[in-house]
């Protein structure tokens, strides 16, 4: 349960410190603005691309509900 | 006030406005629609596979068929006029693009890097526990317990869309734009 909690204060925190770097004048780098530099090149492009394929597959093809 | 040698912006037609608007709400509904058609789907199923492997296939071969012409991957840090990354000097930016600023260390991505490295840590150690420790659950059995209800399933699934897909599609409209 504690641990629970962990993960999802990371995603929280995750999420609310992407919004405070995209704030105008931050000098904080934003998640999305490493995901542009990182995908300008190919293979941080496909890097990024076999990332949001195994989310997506494990995620919503591979998921099983906890009783 | 604009010289004779300025170049004279051209207003926008009317209907280009709302045709792009209508384009755009026409897209969100058809992705929403797919989306809760594909988190219906029954998990370890064909159908389950196709539903994910549909728009994985298309992002891939949207973001990898121009290979290595296709640099710059456009991001919030493309420099809106600078000659560099192929982009040439004066050229306008595709819409949606911020000027760029100072920030390109890695200093400026240490708390990421902080979050990175907690989160593939306790991952390591729910791995190690088995991965379905009740006290140390891995992220993905964190989630699982959300993807019990379709709107979650839902919501989950488009956010995974926008991120696959919304960088492609600015990436295609920045080559289109550059094209022109």
């Amino acid at each position: 349960m504690v641990v629970t909690v962990v993960w999802l204060g990371l995603m929280a925190a995750s999420a609310a410190w992407e919004v405070r770097c995209r704030r105008p004048g931050s000098r904080w780098t934003s998640l999305s603005e490493l995901g542009a530099r990182m995908g300008r090149g190919l293979p941080g492009r496909i890097a990024l691309l076999a990332l949001w394929a195994f989310v997506g597959w494990h995620v919503f093809a591979r998921y099983t509900i906890p009783r | 006030m604009l010289s004779p040698d300025s170049p004279v912006p051209r207003p926008r037609p009317l209907g280009t406005t709302a045709a792009a608007a209508l384009g755009l709400a026409v897209v969100v509904v058809v992705v929403v629609a797919y989306a809760w058609w594909a988190t219906g789907v029954q998990p370890f199923t064909v159908g389950a596979y196709v539903a994910v492997g549909i728009p994985i296939v298309i992002v891939t071969v949207l973001a990898l068929a121009p290979g290595r012409s296709w640099s710059p991957w456009p991001g919030p840090q493309e420099p809106a006029t600078a000659p560099s990354h192929g982009t040439p000097a004066g050229a306008a930016p595709a819409p949606g693009f911020t000027p760029p600023d100072s920030r390109s260390g890695l200093g400026e991505a240490v708390p990421w890097i902080i979050i990175l490295v907690a989160a593939v840590g306790l991952e390591g150690v729910a791995l190690a526990l088995g991965g379905r420790s009740a006290i140390v659950p891995t992220l993905s059995t964190v989630v699982d317990r959300g993807l019990r209800w379709h709107p979650v399933r839902l919501l989950l699934f488009c956010g995974w869309l926008s991120i696959g897909g919304v960088p492609t599609v600015r990436a295609l409209l920045h080559l289109r734009h550059r094209a022109v």
